[in-house]
């Protein structure tokens, strides 16, 4: 058991290592000098002169490799040529809004969308099966932002009842966070309900009715529990999803989150600001897929086994 | 019984019925979007910006008096055309490499996966950010960064289910009689993998016309004037007060056609899923 947590890790090592790299070969991929992306164009020749020795851009890739890691690893993740600050400040006021309005969205989301779809796939057939289905068919074909621009235009403009931009009171979460469960949820319905069903077909299912237990033990006992294994997939499959969300909804209620400075740094061309965003992003997405392993072997040990088991 | 089986069989008809039917009205309003539009596309009628919606300009104009209508009805080329190839792109990787990789195991399945995780350890829409960053803004190039962002959902799950699968008596009795891998994999897997397959790509569509659109909305695809849902959406933004209609009618037009191969999908699967027939 322990052989596969060790393995597990290793893989997300080795994995945010690979992802470092291509974030860092991102400047050398891009047209033209390097030394663009890092400096404003007024700046004089012997400061760029200056910068490129400072930075190492005269040295071999792999050196220059090792020396962009070690400041990352020092905190020192570049400087915003459009707002002239480190980074890792502008970051450090930026990500908590991220992962608030991601996190908050996320919990109503399962709250939400969890009993919904274990009750639907119970009820199959049924009158509620039918009615959650066919909504969440519906709620599935609307983009998260065209919600929010229309949640703008009946709470904001037409009943003028809730602010539609900033985040300074409670008020302002409203309306973004709506918008964002409303744009993953009926995915995460429709998903549990398919897993659940799996499940319900399940020969052990039909061996725990046969062997006489309570309708009500055999769902809690095996099938949420062995549903549960898929939900935990879904939960952190929806977290890359939900940050994506957070991208264009931020855009549009104008909020200081990463993903708007992700989408105005491209547009500015500011171009550290972009590659540490992608950075911190996807190092906290496997983060979050890393976890998600751990809690899927925790819950399922065939799993466990046939991934741990296969050299040992 | 049976008639509740039949009923349901009626109501799983319908949904590919009237998925089908959105589906095609969607086609053929791309194709003949010359002849059903009033106007070109970019056309501009400066002296009526902002109207709203009238007998002249059905779903009003923006702010140069270009006509939404037939920015809607335009609309509806790009968006098809990104869709379909950026899904076919996908699907054949997608499903190919997690056969492979859950059938095989070991080394292949430990490339493949490791693959799929790099892809899969950016949120969807960083990446195509990212993409897009270093081929620069466009919709060719939003075609790429989507497919790139998008195989690996099909091979996690195809990886996953085939090696549930592997381990099945059925397979492990075709394994026994010395059925070749190649048929094991095609012949025995596949088809029951293939429902979750075709969820998948039902979703996919309107997915990769979502993923597109927002690209879009955000700036980054589709530049003026090629006509784009998601690019109008952004437009209508700063003239929301006073056009709302800006803002209301391509959305529509973008639900319309994201729940039509929603439905289409739906139908589709419950066609063709064996287990829901028993």
């Amino acid at each position: 058991m322990s052989n596969y947590f060790l393995k597990r890790l290793s893989q997300g090592f080795l994995l945010i290592l690979t992802v470092s790299i291509l974030v860092f070969s991102m400047m050398h991929m891009m047209p033209g000098d390097p030394i663009d992306l890092m400096v404003d164009r007024r700046v004089s020749q012997e400061r760029r002169d200056e910068m490129r020795a400072q930075y190492g851009l005269d040295k071999s890739l792999p050196e220059q490799y090792l020396m962009w890691l070690k400041r990352v690893f020092q905190g020192d993740l570049g400087t915003s040529i459009r707002m002239r600050q480190p980074v890792t400040k502008i970051f450090g006021e930026r990500l908590p809004v991220t992962l608030k309005i991601c996190g908050i969205s996320l919990l109503l989301e399962l709250l939400i969308a969890i009993p919904i779809g274990l009750l639907a796939a119970y009820k199959k057939g049924g009158l509620f099966d039918r009615i959650t289905m066919s909504l969440s068919l519906f709620f599935a074909a609307i983009p998260s932002f065209w919600t929010a621009v229309m949640l703008i235009l009946i709470f904001g403009v037409t009943l003028r009842c809730l602010p539609i931009s900033g985040f300074s009171t409670p008020a302002h979460y409203i309306l973004p966070i709506v918008s964002m469960v409303l744009g993953t949820m009926a995915s995460t319905i429709r998903m549990t309900k398919t897993e659940v069903l799996d499940v319900l077909h399940e020969k052990y299912i039909r061996t725990a009715y046969a062997k006489g237990l309570a309708e009500k033990q055999v769902l809690v006992r095996h099938v949420l529990r062995n549903a549960l294994v898929l939900v935990t997939v879904m939960v952190f499959m929806n977290i890359p999803w939900l940050i994506g969300g957070a991208v264009i909804i931020e855009n549009i209620f104008v909020i200081p989150g990463m993903g708007s400075l992700l989408t105005n740094s491209i547009l500015n061309q500011d171009f550290a600001v972009v590659q540490a965003c992608v950075l911190i992003i996807s190092a906290l997405t496997v983060l979050c897929n890393l976890i998600c392993d751990m809690v899927t072997a925790i819950l399922d040990p065939r799993i466990r086994d046939s991934m741990g088991g296969d050299n040992a | 019984m049976k008639f509740r089986k039949y009923w349901r069989a009626f109501v799983r008809n319908r949904n590919l019925l009237i998925g089908s039917i959105m589906v095609l009205s969607i086609v053929l309003v791309a194709i003949l979007a010359p002849l059903i539009a009033p106007y070109p596309y970019a056309q501009a009628h400066m002296a009526d910006a902002l109207q709203p919606p009238s007998a002249k300009y059905w779903f009003g104009t923006d702010d140069f008096g270009r006509d939404t209508f037939s920015n809607v009805i335009y609309g509806a080329q790009p968006a098809l055309r990104v869709a379909l190839i950026a899904m076919l792109i996908e699907l054949g990787l997608g499903i190919v490499l997690g056969l492979i990789a859950g059938y095989f195991g070991g080394i292949v399945d430990r490339i493949v996966s490791f693959a799929a995780d790099l892809t899969w350890s950016m949120p969807p829409i960083v990446l195509s950010m990212a993409v897009i960053t270093i081929l620069g803004k466009g919709l060719d190039n939003v075609i790429i960064a989507i497919a790139l962002v998008s195989w690996a959902q099909y091979t996690r799950v195809v990886r996953v289910k085939t090696q549930a699968f592997h381990a099945m008596p059925f397979v492990e009795t075709a394994i026994a009689f010395n059925e070749k891998d190649i048929s094991i994999m095609f012949r025995y897997i596949f088809p029951n993998v293939l429902p979750s397959i075709i969820v998948l790509a039902s979703l996919s569509i309107p997915q990769t016309i979502m993923s597109t659109t927002a690209l879009n909305f955000l700036g980054l695809g589709a530049q003026p004037p090629t006509p784009d849902w998601g690019y109008a959406l952004s437009n209508s933004f700063s003239y929301i007060t006073r056009a709302p209609w800006l803002a209301i009618f391509p959305g529509i037009a973008l639900v319309y056609t994201v729940f039509g191969f929603n439905l289409f999908g739906e139908g589709l699967r419950d066609l063709l899923d064996p287990r829901m027939k028993v």
